[in-house]
């Protein structure tokens, strides 16, 4: 993890088994551009809630660090078709294409959270943010990827 | 078209992960490999849709090596016709139903075109897990062919047993109907009868319950292991736990019982019924104390599958006693101990 202070916005699970920790090893302040994919072309700050944010009951053996993340797509300009064919590419394989075909594109520096990604080729990043990030207020613009 | 089982499959990890799991890996008891995609669609009766489809190892590995697309895999004829399931009830397996029971249009299920191994957003962990366990018997003494035979043969009917009964206490009115078929399809007036009644046992659960003998040492001691379901081979050491504790009082009803049938003329005949009521309710007494005492859960099951044929019933209770007696035998000779 990075060096700056992070205090995450809403309370992590603690005493996790097998000596897992939230957020996980591996996880480190990130920077860059990031998208969520959203329904329509607004977002609000609900639309970046953790499911553990809305109260929502984790039935899917989803580790509870996890359920406590938001799930980002990293815009990453530099994909051969451009960074909205990467996203939709993605958007695509979850099965949410259907329904939202926008990307909510926030600007995140390395105090406004925690971010982990799984596999270096995939775009997916779990974000657990700061106690100070506005997702609204890092908006970037939104992008429609129909 | 024959009517497929329903399959369990316990969770090995996710693959592609937005919002919650979107593509997971799971395994079937067989240990045959299976991709279940979220329905993002919403089906009738499941909080939590999913689209299983099991594979061939080959199948799989061309997937991970972005060979084949995802699309291409649900489609594929290699490990059959998908299913579907309801996330919401997983435990530590899933049950899925034949996709067929649900829906005819599977196409609008499949995952889009395109899907590549590139957007799995955890890695491959290599982990194999497996709803089969070891299962251990220490044997001492000298064993013949002939008796390794017979204890196979034991253990095989009783798994079957137990795990058709398992299978059966939340399966539908059609799978109870075909343990009817079974029963009524034979005479019982001879052991043919009893041996091709453990054997469409074995046959019809031996998808979900599979045993194998992993090892046999042959030594003094030495020891036999088996893979097997827990539940089932948990329930065959009850048994021997409690014949070993039981027997006397048990082998009474089971003498008893016998000595009914033979009165009455019924123990080689082929008569379902017996010759005055009388008879029959004392038989009916004596079989669901005799299954209970073997560790029958629910005889029910078995009662109400011979259609209230009584003579049927208590055939089949005594065939019953006499596998787990023949079995625990070699536990009370001392030349098989239980290792849990």
């Amino acid at each position: 993890m990075g060096s700056l202070p992070f205090v995450p916005k809403e309370k992590l699970p603690d005493n996790l088994p097998n000596g897992e920790t939230c957020p996980p090893q591996g996880a480190e302040q990130i920077s860059g551009l990031y998208v969520r994919l959203v329904d329509g072309p607004t977002a609000s700050n609900d639309c970046f809630s953790s499911f553990n944010a809305q109260g929502k009951e984790n039935k899917r053996k989803v580790s509870p660090c996890t359920w406590a993340a938001c799930s980002l797509v990293v815009w990453d300009e530099e994909w051969v078709d451009g960074p909205e064919a990467r996203v939709r590419d993605f958007a695509i394989a979850a099965g949410v294409f259907k329904y939202k075909k926008y990307g909510a594109i926030i600007s995140v520096n390395p105090h406004d959270g925690v971010g982990y990604r799984g596999s270096e080729e995939s775009p997916h990043v779990s974000f657990w943010m700061s106690e100070d990030f506005d997702p609204e207020q890092s908006l970037v613009k939104i992008v429609s990827l129909a | 078209m024959k009517q497929r089982h329903r399959m369990r499959a316990s969770y090995i990890q996710t693959l592609i992960y937005y919002d919650g799991p979107v593509l997971a890996l799971l395994q079937n008891r067989r240990g045959t490999k299976v991709l279940a995609y979220v329905i993002r669609d919403e089906i009738d009766g499941f909080d939590d849709p999913y689209l299983a489809k099991p594979t061939s190892d080959k199948l799989l590995d061309a997937y991970l090596d972005q060979k084949v697309d995802l699309s291409y895999v649900m489609n594929s004829a290699r490990g059959g016709e998908p299913f579907i399931f309801d996330w919401s009830k997983f435990k530590d397996e899933v049950l899925m139903q034949p996709i067929e029971t649900i829906t005819d249009d599977v196409e609008y299920l499949i995952p889009h075109a395109g899907i590549f191994a590139r957007n799995h957003t955890e890695k491959i962990q290599g982990i194999s897990v497996t709803a089969l366990i070891s299962h251990a018997y220490k044997i001492d003494g000298r064993w013949s062919a002939n008796d390794f035979s017979r204890f196979y043969a034991k253990l095989a009917d009783l798994y079957s047993l137990f795990s058709f009964l398992d299978e059966m206490k939340d399966r539908s009115t059609t799978f109870k109907a075909n343990l009817s078929g079974k029963i009524a399809k034979y005479p019982w007036q001879g052991g043919g009868s009893y041996l091709g009644f453990f054997r469409d046992l074995a046959s019809e659960s031996r998808e979900e319950y599979p045993l194998q003998v992993s090892k046999i040492k042959y030594a003094s001691p030495g020891e036999i292991e088996v893979k097997g379901v827990e539940s089932s081979l948990g329930h065959i050491d009850s048994l021997v736990r409690v014949l070993d504790k039981n027997k006397p009082e048990l082998s009474v009803i089971y003498k008893e019982l016998r000595g009914i049938l033979e009165r009455d003329g019924v123990l080689g005949a082929d008569e379902k019924d017996f010759s005055v009521k009388a008879l029959e309710y004392q038989a009916k007494g004596l079989s669901d104390k005799l299954l209970a005492g073997v560790g029958v859960q629910d005889p029910t099951l078995i009662s109400d599958a011979c259609q209230d044929h009584i003579v049927t019933y208590s055939k089949i209770a005594l065939a019953i006693y006499r596998r787990g007696d023949e079995f625990q035998k070699f536990h009370e000779e001392g030349r098989m101990r239980l290792t849990s």
